[in-house]
């Protein structure tokens, strides 16, 4: 599988509540949720500028707070299926996996990233190809059992395809 | 080689004489709880996406309408109606503004060397009995309601050992944050911190649950203390007697453990977590004299009676400062009652504190206390996040219930051992 898009770079403990404020959790659909992604750090219109396949990358700690899974249903709605980190918060990595969402948590990756790079990412391949700057880095994969989570686009879908649900 | 009680919790849930840190292992639950923040999404999925809905044990199952009571919009009260009727027509335990859920899960349901999973970070508070308890989000637990299990990695595990005394106006959540500033916000991640030591023993109950309630706030998967006779007896105060079966799990000697801390509680003063992030802590003398427009006390941190004592006991006979509003609210209709019979209530309404309905309240700034640009919170809540309480231009510090209760009176974050 391969992705490639457009990069856009945060910073260290970006946190849940920053990905989508608490005020927007109770609008009823996801699609209206994700317009205001990332709206207290980039303002009203961010969500307009991510196209599918674009990539999010951050710092360390990234998606600590609560356990709402909308800041990564949010993500996902916006078209974005691969997010790099230095590091990443359980919940956050737990809740990518469980939405399809592949994550690649790697110390020097997101040092390699700049915003709005074009970038590729070979994934059976475990290669990030910064298309701007020509750099390329080798990714440590997820785990078999992740991956076939992943692959299914959800928790739910993956459980389906194993059993009678 | 040895286990640690987390690891003997996950290897008896998930039927096997042996855990280590790494392994996956798939868990069954004794809880499974879902507050009003994101059971909507959840029973959307559960609609939507599951072709042959059940309920594996409608039994385990435990909504709780905590975050927005009462509800402040339409949108608001049309999402918390489908969690009404979801909990009606699968026969779930629902608490309805009755208080916040990881209080009532520890005042009605976890019981020593159980396991709770919750669509709530927090809820690492079951630690506190002896208990694994760790949050999850929407789709785990739509997973988990129909298979009455989940999957985990075993944890490495983080050890505190704790000795020493805390002085008269010292805390367990100047214990909590000092613990947070030594790991930081990502120290524990995917890891357990396991809170042992003298000191811990002369804890009472609710002191260890405002440690336990804040592990995720380093990261960490769960926390947890060893249950003792104190525990049991506390939960036996409260359900009465007798409790069903339940383990007092104890880590071996020769349990492995990634790092060890040692924390002596004479040396402790009273820690402030400065906005916006849990992990930049620091003494609460560097804080003194900040202004400040609001103080809550009140969430699963910091709502328990103990809690609400400390800050009758300062509030007795004084009066929130003109320039400061004051709310507080209690962590359970349980709390509030008793509150009220030993009188506390009426000393936070002379004092001029707005006495707020158990919920999650200002702590999780949706629908009571909201601060506006500018301004300043001192709170006992549970996190400090730029905008969490209001404005994205506010102020959030994080106290101890005593340190929240004399600024209250000053108007500014005072040291309480400097207060009259």
């Amino acid at each position: 599988m391969k992705i490639s898009g457009k990069v856009f770079k945060f910073g260290n403990n970006i946190d849940t509540d920053i990905i989508i404020p608490t005020k927007y959790l109770v609008l009823p659909s996801l699609d209206e949720m994700a317009r205001h992604i990332f709206e207290p750090l980039r303002g009203e219109n961010f969500s307009a500028q991510l196209s599918p396949g674009d990539v999010i990358t951050a710092g360390k700690n990234f998606g600590c707070g609560s356990s709402r899974e909308q800041a990564v249903q949010c993500i996902t709605a916006c078209g974005v299926k691969l997010v790099i980190a230095e590091s990443f918060s359980r919940l956050f990595f737990r809740n990518c996996i469980n939405n399809g969402i592949y994550v690649i948590q790697s110390p020097s990756i997101p040092g390699m990233l700049s915003e709005r790079d074009q970038v590729e990412i070979d994934i059976n391949a475990c290669e990030v190809k910064n298309i701007t700057s020509g750099i390329t880095a080798k990714f440590e994969p997820l785990s078999d059992f992740l991956y076939e989570i992943v692959q299914s686009g959800n928790l739910i879908d993956y459980f389906k395809t194993r059993k009678s649900w | 080689m040895g286990m640690t009680i987390t690891e003997k919790i996950l290897s008896h849930a998930g039927g096997k004489k042996h855990v280590s840190p790494g392994e996956i292992v798939t868990i069954t639950y004794n809880w499974l709880m879902s507050n009003d923040a994101t059971t909507h999404v959840s029973i959307n999925m559960w609609k939507n996406k599951v072709k042959n809905p059940r309920i594996f044990d409608p039994g385990k199952i435990v909504f709780v309408i905590d975050h927005n009571v009462p509800a402040e919009n339409v949108k608001t009260a049309d999402t918390q109606k489908l969690m009404r009727i979801f909990a009606r027509e699968h026969n779930l335990q629902l608490y309805d503004g009755e208080g916040v859920c990881h209080q009532l899960l520890m005042e009605n349901h976890t019981l020593p060397g159980q396991v709770v999973i919750g669509a709530d970070s927090h809820t690492t508070t079951a630690g506190a009995y002896g208990a694994f308890g760790s949050g999850f989000g929407s789709t785990d637990i739509v997973a988990a309601l129909h298979e009455g299990t989940i999957w985990v990695k075993v944890p490495e595990t983080i050890k505190f050992e704790i000795s020493g005394k805390l002085k008269s106006y010292v805390t367990a959540k100047d214990l909590i944050l000092k613990m947070i500033q030594y790991l930081g916000a990502k120290g524990a991640t995917y890891k357990t911190m396991e809170i042992t030591g003298d000191a811990v023993k002369d804890f009472s109950v609710e002191e260890r649950i405002t440690l336990t309630n804040l592990a995720i706030e380093a990261g960490a998967k769960n926390g947890i203390i060893e249950a003792d006779r104190k525990v049991i007896d506390y939960i036996k105060g409260i359900r009465g007697e007798p409790l069903p079966e339940y383990t007092i799990f104890k880590s071996d000697p020769d349990a492995e453990y990634r790092q060890t801390f040692t924390i002596n509680l004479d040396e402790l003063e009273p820690m402030v977590a400065f906005p916006h992030t849990l992990d930049n802590v620091k003494p609460l003398k560097d804080a003194v004299g900040t202004k400040v427009d609001e103080v809550f006390i009140g969430s699963c941190s910091n709502g328990r009676i103990e809690d609400l004592r400390i800050a009758a006991h300062v509030l007795a006979g004084k009066k929130v400062h003109r320039s400061t509003r004051l709310l507080i609210s209690p962590a359970s209709r349980r709390v509030f009652k008793q509150a009220l019979d030993e009188g506390l209530i009426l000393t936070f309404v002379k004092a001029g504190a707005l006495v707020l309905n158990p919920n999650c309240s200002v702590c999780w700034g949706a629908c009571q206390g909201v601060i506006g640009k500018d301004e300043v919170l001192l709170s006992t809540g549970t996190r400090n996040f730029r905008g969490r309480a209001g404005s994205p231009e506010s102020k959030i510090f994080l106290c101890s219930p005593r340190t929240a209760a004399v600024s209250a009176v000053t108007g500014k974050i005072t040291h309480p051992g400097e207060f009259e």
